[in-house]
């Protein structure tokens, strides 16, 4: 009776602390990257299978402009996942939204940003959103887990650590950032590597009924989107961030900041990623090659010539800032 | 005598034992013998049905035809193509919303395009006529510039010829430039 009663206590106990776990969280591994515990548990297995699937593609030589903008000498899994390595760290979930309940800065820290310009931001005259985090007009929010989800499909992938070192920057004091299960993280530089996952990059109705759950085009949707976003980390000065541009008149995305003014930037590296996995995709039909090529050329189509008209320059990639070495 | 009288009537008995159960099985026995002979031909005509493919087929009969794809099925495909691949409004509208997403109607529209891709490599004999659709789409003005783009480097690889100056003169610049990008 005792030992039993020992017995219920204990399973009691293991079982609360199981529950307590759960409500603060742990950090969720994803090869080299953590996740908030926060991220859904399906959205971190299917980005582990993404992975994965990477590790099965042909071995095909890439391109120069592949080399040449990646700065990588192959295409092999390896040096993929390196790459994204180096400029990702931390997944943060969709419900995260900044406010002073999770951004703060530090006011005892000395840090010193490099006094360079900022990056121009080109918006369009009516935005509701910039992408830059400004410290001194956060709300004061509520803890995250309490937030509103967003419509369906609206967050694909978002850059937040990019947006929150122009914000300190632009501010003059470095800010820190509370991740679910992870801690808080100074964000001195934009390859501290802080990307937010949404809803929108597994939701199932971007692609009517003929499209498999495993489906290739999936994967290479939410992987070039990953390489996109991680080219954010990137850059310094005026390039900090690789900011995108606003398109021009008679582009499809007129007077929308979604363009590139450069040959290097986000809509090159992922349109880039698009046509090395169309080519190199062991398992695919004509038809999803043919799907991701088109996705890679609608990146391309965001590619623009500088202002003046003459061929976009590709801009300085050289990080900004203090951050981690690569592992 | 008494038993011989009680022999005969255990037999009499038994008799009707054997043959009241006899009824009783017979008569469990025979509907069930009736019901599946008459269902055997049934069977087998669904069978038919099935080996042999009738005009206004299901979905599921008409994907297995699609293995080995005909005139019919691509003319099919062309016509679901044009009537549903991406506007410049759709994509326009959906990048509104979000400027970093590819567009769902994109993806969509690959997947159109995709089906007519994968007809013409199953069976050259088609590449004429996809052709003529290819040619429709990358000049249709009112469609996004990347499909506009990915029609015209279709145009070019199944037809084997430069741009002629006449479909050249109605495919804006922009988009020209993009189909040398399409890796085909």
């Amino acid at each position: 009776m005792k030992s039993s009663s020992y017995l219920s206590l204990i399973v009691l106990a293991a079982l609360s602390a199981g529950n307590q776990a759960h409500a603060f969280g742990r950090a969720q591994p994803l090869g080299a990257l953590q996740a908030e515990s926060a991220v859904p548990k399906e959205q971190m297995d299917i980005l582990r299978k993404d992975f994965d699937w990477l590790t099965t593609l042909k071995n095909e030589t890439p391109t120069d402009e592949f080399r040449q903008v990646l700065e990588l000498d192959d295409a092999g899994p390896a040096s993929l996942s390196n790459w994204l390595n180096a400029r990702v760290k931390y997944l943060i979930a969709e419900n995260f939204k900044p406010s002073l309940w999770n951004i703060r800065p530090y006011l005892f820290k000395k840090f010193e940003y490099p006094a360079t310009d900022l990056p121009d931001l080109e918006l369009p005259p009516q935005a509701k959103e910039s992408p830059v985090i400004d410290p001194n007009n956060l709300p004061e929010g509520k803890p995250d887990d309490e937030a509103k989800p967003q419509p369906k499909g609206k967050i694909v992938m978002a850059n937040l650590g990019s947006a929150l070192y122009l914000g300190g920057k632009s501010a003059k004091f470095l800010l820190g950032v509370k991740l679910r299960g992870i801690g808080r993280i100074p964000v001195t530089s934009p390859r501290v590597g802080i990307i937010q996952v949404g809803e929108g990059l597994f939701y199932d109705g971007f692609y009517g009924d003929g499209v498999a759950k495993d489906s290739p085009i999936r994967k290479a949707f939410r992987m070039s989107t990953f390489f996109h976003e991680a080219r954010h980390s990137d850059g310094n000065a005026k390039s900090m961030g690789f900011l995108h541009a606003l398109c021009p008149p008679g582009h499809d995305y007129e007077n929308l900041n979604a363009c590139d003014r450069n040959t290097n930037g986000p809509y090159t590296v992922g349109a880039l990623m698009d046509e090395h996995l169309a080519k190199s995709c062991a398992g695919c039909s004509e038809a999803e090659r043919e799907t991701i090529r088109l996705m890679g050329l609608e990146s391309r189509s965001r590619i623009l010539p500088a202002k003046d008209g003459t061929p976009a320059p590709a801009w300085d990639a050289a990080p900004e800032g203090h951050f981690p070495p690569q592992q | 005598m008494n038993k011989k009288a009680r022999i005969r009537s255990s037999i009499l008995v038994l008799a009707v034992l054997i043959a009241g159960a006899l009824a009783v099985l017979r008569g469990q026995l025979s509907p069930q013998v009736a019901t599946r002979s008459a269902s055997a031909p049934a069977a087998s005509t669904k069978a038919s049905e099935e080996a042999a493919p009738t005009p206004g087929a299901t979905p599921s009969a008409s994907a297995a035809v699609n293995d080995t794809p005909n005139a019919e099925t691509l003319e099919e495909m062309i016509r679901t193509g044009m009537s549903q691949l991406a506007t410049q409004d759709d994509v326009r509208k959906a990048v509104t919303e979000n400027p970093h997403g590819v567009p769902q109607e994109l993806i969509r529209s690959g997947v159109l395009l995709g089906q007519i891709a994968e007809a013409v490599s199953k069976n050259p004999v088609l590449e004429a006529r996809a052709v003529e659709f290819y040619s429709e789409c990358a000049t249709s003005s009112h469609l996004a510039h990347s499909i506009r783009a990915l029609c015209l480097a279709r145009h070019g690889h199944h037809s084997g010829k430069a741009l002629s100056p006449e479909l050249a003169a109605k495919v804006p610049e922009s988009v020209q430039k993009l189909a040398g990008r399409a890796g085909l």
